[in-house]
């Protein structure tokens, strides 16, 4: 299996493949880390006049920095953990449907939502002059807009979490339900009842653990994209604390210029934080299998 | 027992129900005049937005511009992802590279972007078509690579081994074998790379500069000018294609991998 270097130059296609994975793949991250790198410490760019630490102690000096990675930690959290519990409910419920008839094509419609549309029919929905606020104040819940509950640009990002299920819910459902006809769950759960277990047994203690074991990579995955998103928290989100996207975005944004190597700092301790999950993914072992 | 599939199917409508209101949503949403609080239902519909979209051509300009470059990145991805995977798939140190291919694609677009700005500026590409097309394509080819290295099986590598041994070449393997039983995968892989660029806001913004206005790009700015029925209509028109392409998927996206 192993592939020496005259196999590697008389395939091609093979070589033709390495390169592009270097300059397409490895390339751009090296580039990327290391001009991060070079910025933060004073190397490269408008402030590159040589060597300093100043740029790292003043990104931590306040507690800026530390509380938008908490934040986005935790949206990532409610979204994985929300939507995958909604989403083990809906194919628990209706995997029948979801693999023949009608639902199984109306839940691509949810999926072709992108996180800006999004994140706009959230605004739509849940800010004070929205739809349940129109909903609440017809059923005599709402007196007028400023009465409505801060659902949108709220401090603990609920229009975040929400637009963000809208996105994740479908695709999560669609994840467990190949898991549910992959691992032929149904069968299991007839066999565990012809065991004596009864129906609430065999779809805690059978069905539940092998769709959040088996899913377990991808909700790790969505953790990370939800750690890294830009558009919701944008629309949505509030002023303070901001997603790591957005605090990034607006450092490298500003007028003043001091603030662009704060930017790269930030970059750098995401991307950090970015290649420990993924160990920990890789490390797993049905990964490792892989 | 009657009553228990009574119950069943009443919660099947309201869940498909559930699936259908965002879509419903902004369909009215893009017909609505006048919709002031409190009311539920707009006071006063029409056609305006629309309208207004067919007759400027302004929207029809970034439609254009996203279904571009969207698909310029679908190939290209598609195309490097291909032939990338199969020499990982058979490489004995395989999971090192499929950890560096999950680097780029689970990244922040924008942490991504800014990063690499200043790398394309200096290409000259920074606020150009081909910068947002090769920016978005790191992405995407980040995708291809994952979604294509568990195509790759030992019955394939027989089969390309097979083909050696009757005289044939890498580029006859690819054509005549290799392409072919590939279809479903490549036209799958082609769909989702291209939904990566066409969903892409971050990379528009900072790559592109504001200068590419791409239909997230324009959307936004309905969002921000508060022009509702018109942000509606740029929605409807981002969400269409992918509707489209999941549905012309299905049968591939359901089968297991």
């Amino acid at each position: 299996m192993r592939i020496s270097g005259n196999r590697l130059l008389r395939d091609k296609a093979g070589l033709a493949g390495l390169v592009l994975f270097l300059i397409g793949a490895v390339g751009p991250i090296v580039w990327s880390v290391g001009y991060a790198g070079a910025y933060s410490l004073g190397l490269a760019g408008f402030f590159g006049r040589g060597f300093t630490w100043k740029y790292w102690a003043g990104a931590f000096t306040g507690d800026e920095i530390l509380r938008s990675f908490i934040f986005s930690g935790s949206v990532a959290l409610a979204v994985v953990c929300v939507g995958g519990a909604f989403a083990v409910v809906i194919v628990l419920t209706f995997h029948r449907q979801l693999i023949q008839g009608v639902l199984a094509s109306l839940l691509y419609v949810p999926l072709a939502l992108s996180g800006l549309v999004a994140a706009f029919l959230v605004s739509r929905w849940m800010s004070g002059a929205g739809l349940f606020s129109r909903i609440g104040h017809g059923l005599g819940l709402v007196r007028d807009p400023q009465h409505f509950l801060n659902l949108v640009n709220d401090p603990l990002g609920i229009g975040i979490i929400a637009a963000h299920l809208l996105l994740a819910v479908p695709f999560f459902a669609l994840t467990m339900l190949q898991i549910y006809e992959v691992e032929k769950i149904d069968r299991l759960r007839q066999l565990a009842s012809s065991l004596g277990a009864s129906a609430a047994q065999s779809r805690w203690r059978v069905a539940v653990p092998i769709l959040l074991r088996k899913s377990s990579a991808n909700l790790l995955l969505y953790f990370i994209f939800v750690l890294g998103s830009f558009e919701i928290p944008l629309v949505v989100g509030p002023q303070t604390p901001l997603m790591i996207s957005l605090l990034t975005r607006r450092k490298f944004g500003l007028f003043e210029l001091a603030q662009k190597p704060e930017a790269f700092v930030i970059s750098l301790v995401y991307t950090a934080l970015l290649l420990l999950l993924l160990v920990f993914i890789f490390r797993r072992p049905e990964e490792r299998a892989a | 027992m009657r009553a228990s599939s009574i119950s069943h199917k009443c919660l099947a409508l309201i869940f498909a129900m559930l699936c259908l209101f965002p879509l419903s949503f902004l369909i009215v949403q893009s017909f609505a005049r006048s919709w002031n609080y409190p009311s539920i239902w707009p006071e006063d519909l029409g056609a305006g937005a629309w309208r207004t979209v067919f007759k400027s051509g302004a929207l029809g300009t970034s439609l254009l511009l996203s279904l571009g470059t969207a698909t310029s990145v679908g190939v290209a991805a598609t195309a490097a992802g291909f032939l990338t995977s199969r020499y990982i798939a058979y490489h004995p140190r395989r999971r090192i590279f499929l950890f560096l291919a999950y680097v780029p694609f689970v990244m922040s677009p924008v942490i991504l972007g800014t990063c690499l700005l200043y790398l394309f500026i200096k290409l000259g590409i920074a606020d150009h078509f081909s910068g947002l097309v090769a920016g978005q394509s790191i992405i995407a080819y980040g995708f291809a690579v994952v979604f294509f290295v568990r195509f790759w099986n030992p019955q394939l590598r027989a089969l390309q081994d097979l083909v050696y041994t009757l005289g044939g070449g890498t580029w006859t393997a690819f054509r005549r074998v290799l392409i072919p039983l590939a279809r479903g995968p490549l036209l799958v892989c082609f769909c989702q790379t291209f939904l990566i660029s066409w969903f892409d806001y971050g990379l528009a913004l900072i790559i592109g500069g504001g200068k590419i206005q791409t239909l997230t790009v324009r959307l936004f700015a309905f969002i921000t000018e508060a022009n509702m029925p018109l942000a509606a209509v740029s929605a409807l028109f981002l969400i269409t294609p992918p509707v489209a392409l999941f549905w012309l998927n299905r049968r591939f996206l359901l089968k297991p991998v």
